[in-house]
């Protein structure tokens, strides 16, 4: 395995989808001050797993294979860049995915507070979208010259 | 309108993405109330006996009601481009297109099977929406083809 076989953007995307999978375990949703024991407040926390009746936990499971296929194809095959969409794909699900956390950071659902997950979940989407855009980017120059 | 300049695929997928469009605001979720019990004739049962069915949209309690509306919105850009004479400058649209719409279909599926709400019933909104999607999937993956045979 080279790791110089991978290219910029394919290394920013692949670090920020691995730390989004690690952060997607993290509490991204919480209830807090309505569980009284004892006058004792408890907090219940969630993450993006264990959160009722969201669809999010799967694209984001969808959007972190999308961005560490073409960097696992390149590490381990030897294969140059996954595919021609490989990079649009990885940009455009990054950029969705970070619109989606933006919406939620607005407007939680509804009884539940934000939590640290989403704020990371953020900052780790956003990497994805950029490592995307510059895989993109260096293609489009690779084929220039 | 400018029919000529869009291509089979990218009129596939902008019809769909209107249908995607009303189908949100369809019914997705109920729950279907208990009956009214029997009461004898001329007694009138009390009142809050028997509820009333209540139906929710995608737009009330569900995270895919963003990635739904970029999806139909995307899927309608180059039709949208078309009519304003500037569909050359966005040359990812087709690809995205089949990437959300399929994307969507797979996030549908799921949450009709796995993340539905407990004790509630599907209603047809939510299949609509998921031939939507199939079909702006296949709307895009047809344009892609169009696109990559007109440059042979």
């Amino acid at each position: 395995m080279d790791p110089n076989r991978l290219s910029q953007g394919q290394l920013v995307a692949a670090l920020g989808a691995i730390a989004l999978f690690i952060i997607s375990f993290l509490p991204w949703f919480g209830i807090s001050d309505v569980l009284q024991v004892q006058g004792t407040a408890l907090d219940e926390s969630y993450s993006i797993w264990e959160a009722p009746g969201n669809t999010f936990d799967f694209f984001l499971l969808i959007l972190v294979l999308v961005a560490l296929v073409p960097p696992a194809l390149a590490l381990l095959a030897g294969e140059g860049e996954g595919g021609p969409m490989a990079p649009i794909a990885t940009a455009l699900l990054g950029g969705v995915g970070t619109l989606m956390i933006i919406y939620m950071l607005f407007d939680p659902p509804a009884g539940f507070d934000r939590k640290v997950g989403l704020f990371l979940g953020l900052i780790a989407c956003a990497a994805i979208t950029v490592g995307g855009y510059l895989s993109m980017q260096e293609e489009v120059g690779a084929e220039r010259y | 309108m400018t029919n000529g300049r869009l291509s089979q695929g990218q009129m596939i997928a902008a019809v769909s993405a209107v249908v995607l469009l009303v189908a949100m605001f369809l019914p997705w979720v109920g729950v279907d109330a208990p009956e009214a019990p029997q009461v004898p004739e001329g007694i009138q049962a009390p009142p809050g006996a028997a509820g009333e069915d209540t139906t929710n949209d995608i737009w009330e309690g569900s995270s895919l009601d963003v990635y739904l509306l970029i999806t139909a919105v995307l899927a309608l850009l180059p039709a949208l481009l078309a009519v304003s004479g500037s569909a050359e400058e966005f040359s990812f649209a087709s690809a995205a297109t089949f990437l959300l719409g399929a994307v969507g279909a797979i996030l549908l599926i799921v949450y009709l099977t796995i993340d539905f709400p407990d004790g509630a019933e599907r209603k047809y909104g939510a299949f609509i929406a998921l031939a939507a999607c199939i079909a702006i999937a296949f709307g895009g993956f047809r344009a892609l083809q169009e696109e990559s045979a007109g440059g042979i």
